[in-house]
């Protein structure tokens, strides 16, 4: 089978501190370039180039038409996606390699939160805007202090959440412990749980260290068939499945503390895979870890542990970098920051450099089979999940 | 066909404030702007297009292959148009334009109102040259408008 669609380059910006001496559109092209140099080739190589962008979140209409030249994208067809993770682009790319396997794909996002207002209040407000605008949108943005909004409508989701599954607070900071410290590189030289647990309370139990901070970044990936890939200086790695799916628009019609549309993407993406068991075939995986009980939510929902396990998986530090099935050993969201709507793609990067051996400080030795989920963030229930494969 | 009645609507409006960045590119062409009244291109080491906006790559070579070089205030207006009405929609005597000016050497354009002149006066290609403010801020309306030239 030489159809299959493989990652031949990565390039990601990113930073946790805001990136002031660039632009977002400056960003985009280092991490596009980057990615052409490591796959070996160059913008005359494209065959058709991919962005995903949110307008709001950047303050520009049509934001991804805005980006095109920074991809490559000039004079080629461009499919641009509006208003979904950049996980979304690496869907819509492999779909382009497929139409058409003897071309080279670009998929790209870029997100740059500190371009939005100083005074934090914007990404509540565009939170309180995406809410249902009949029903829901009076409430949300009548409420005392908008700064609060976000936290509360987490609290809501982990409160459903921990009461069903039996997960305390300090289960939650035990997972905020672990990305915190991956990020350092070293294990233990980032806060304890004990600082965890003293951080600011937002609304319980959502506190400020088991929230992800917002973040500047950039992402390109290139794809190609398995074909053009030979010709590449690249090991590939192969795309071996895809899915994504989205539950119903009105949060208070969802069940809470569920992540449904996770586990439906799932099933689409280890079905293409021919995943059976993916908490034994899967060696290494980067989910969303938007709060700390996102991480063990998403885990849930992916299959990676059972329902009555995920306390127990705690516990036993299964998804510590040297545990049964280590996750987000890149530090995830809550190490690194949150790119919201370019973190998703940046998740498929970090399982590339696992499997190619290129994880630095993060590497977990062996991987085969790697796992990068993504989702959209309250008040969305929108989810990719992406099977990347050595072989 | 007998009127439909309208349901109920509610009122709204989404406000979000910004500060975006200008850019590596930008930051140098602003400040020469502001402190020397000068236009600033980046051209491009491999294909020798001369970027006015200015940029840090080439779109086209996809490199970051640049040097800087300074752009007369004067180049030819690719196209222009008139407008007759004020703010608030009343009609005006004297229309106001926006041309395309691409200036001397340059690749690309700049967007800006061209004044001390009439529609009829303006042809495509002709000759403009930019008019400053006295002040400079350090934005694209330190230029505060292009008029024609003599060549």
């Amino acid at each position: 089978m030489n159809d299959r669609v493989c990652v031949v380059g990565i390039g990601v910006v990113e930073a946790k501190d805001p990136m002031v001496d660039v632009s977002h559109k400056e960003m985009l092209f280092y991490a596009t370039r980057h990615a052409l140099d490591d796959a070996g080739l160059e913008r005359k190589d494209i065959g058709s180039a991919i962005t995903t962008s949110f307008d709001f979140l950047e303050g520009r209409s049509l934001s991804n038409q805005f980006t095109l030249d920074s991809i490559g994208g000039v004079m080629k067809p461009c499919d641009l996606r509006l208003g979904e993770d950049g996980i979304y682009s690496l869907f819509a790319g492999y779909m382009e390699v497929m139409s058409d396997p003897s071309q080279v794909v670009v998929v790209a996002s870029v997100q740059k939160a500190s371009e939005r207002d100083p005074d934090g209040l914007s990404y509540q407000k565009l939170i309180a805007d995406s809410m249902e605008p009949v029903f829901s949108r009076p409430v949300c943005k009548s409420v005392p202090n908008l700064l609060g909004l976000e936290p509360v409508l987490a609290a809501m989701e982990a409160r459903a959440f921990m009461d069903r599954t039996g997960l305390s607070e300090e289960d939650l900071a035990e997972v905020a412990v672990k990305n915190l410290n991956m990020d350092k590189g070293t294990k233990g030289s980032g806060p304890d749980k004990k600082t965890v647990l003293k951080s600011d309370m937002l609304s319980w139990p959502i506190r400020t260290m088991t929230k992800a901070k917002e973040a500047d970044a950039a992402c390109a990936i290139i794809l190609a068939s398995e074909n053009r890939a030979k010709d590449l200086q690249n090991e590939p790695v192969f795309v071996s499945g895809i899915g994504w799916c989205s539950d119903k628009s009105h949060l208070a019609f969802r069940e809470q503390g569920v992540s449904r549309e996770t586990k439906w993407a799932a099933r689409q993406a280890y079905k293409m895979a021919g995943i059976r068991r993916p908490d034994r075939e899967i060696d290494l995986a980067e989910v969303s870890d938007w709060y700390a009980h996102r991480e063990l939510l998403h885990c849930e929902a992916l299959g990676l542990c059972g329902s009555d396990e995920i306390k127990g998986c705690v516990a036993d530090k299964s998804f510590q970098k040297e545990g049964r099935l280590p996750v987000n050993v890149s530090g995830g969201l809550l190490g690194r920051g949150n790119a919201v709507g370019t973190s998703g793609l940046i998740r498929v990067a970090q399982i590339v450099r696992q499997i190619r051996g290129q994880a630095n400080g993060f590497q977990v030795p062996g991987v085969g089979v790697g796992l990068a989920h993504s989702w959209g963030g309250i008040p969305t229930a929108t989810a990719g999940v992406a099977v990347l494969s050595k072989w | 066909m007998a009127k439909k009645k309208a349901v109920l609507s509610i009122d709204g409006e989404i406000q979000i404030n910004y500060k975006w960045s200008v850019g590596k590119a930008g930051d140098r062409f602003f400040t020469e702007l502001r402190d020397h009244k000068k236009i600033m291109g980046t051209k491009c080491r491999q294909c020798g297009r001369i970027l006015v906006p200015p940029r840090i790559f080439c779109e086209e070579c996809f490199v970051e292959d640049m040097e800087w070089v300074e752009v007369e205030p004067r180049g030819s207006l690719l196209t222009f148009g008139e407008s007759y009405f004020s703010t608030d929609g009343k009609r005006l005597k004297e229309p106001w334009m926006l041309g395309i000016v691409r200036l001397k050497g340059s690749n690309g354009g700049l967007i800006h109102f061209i004044r001390e002149s009439r529609p009829e006066d303006l042809k495509i290609g002709m000759p403009v040259e930019a008019v400053f403010k006295s002040k400079p801020e350090g934005n694209i309306m330190d230029i505060l408008y292009f008029r024609p030239a003599n060549n």
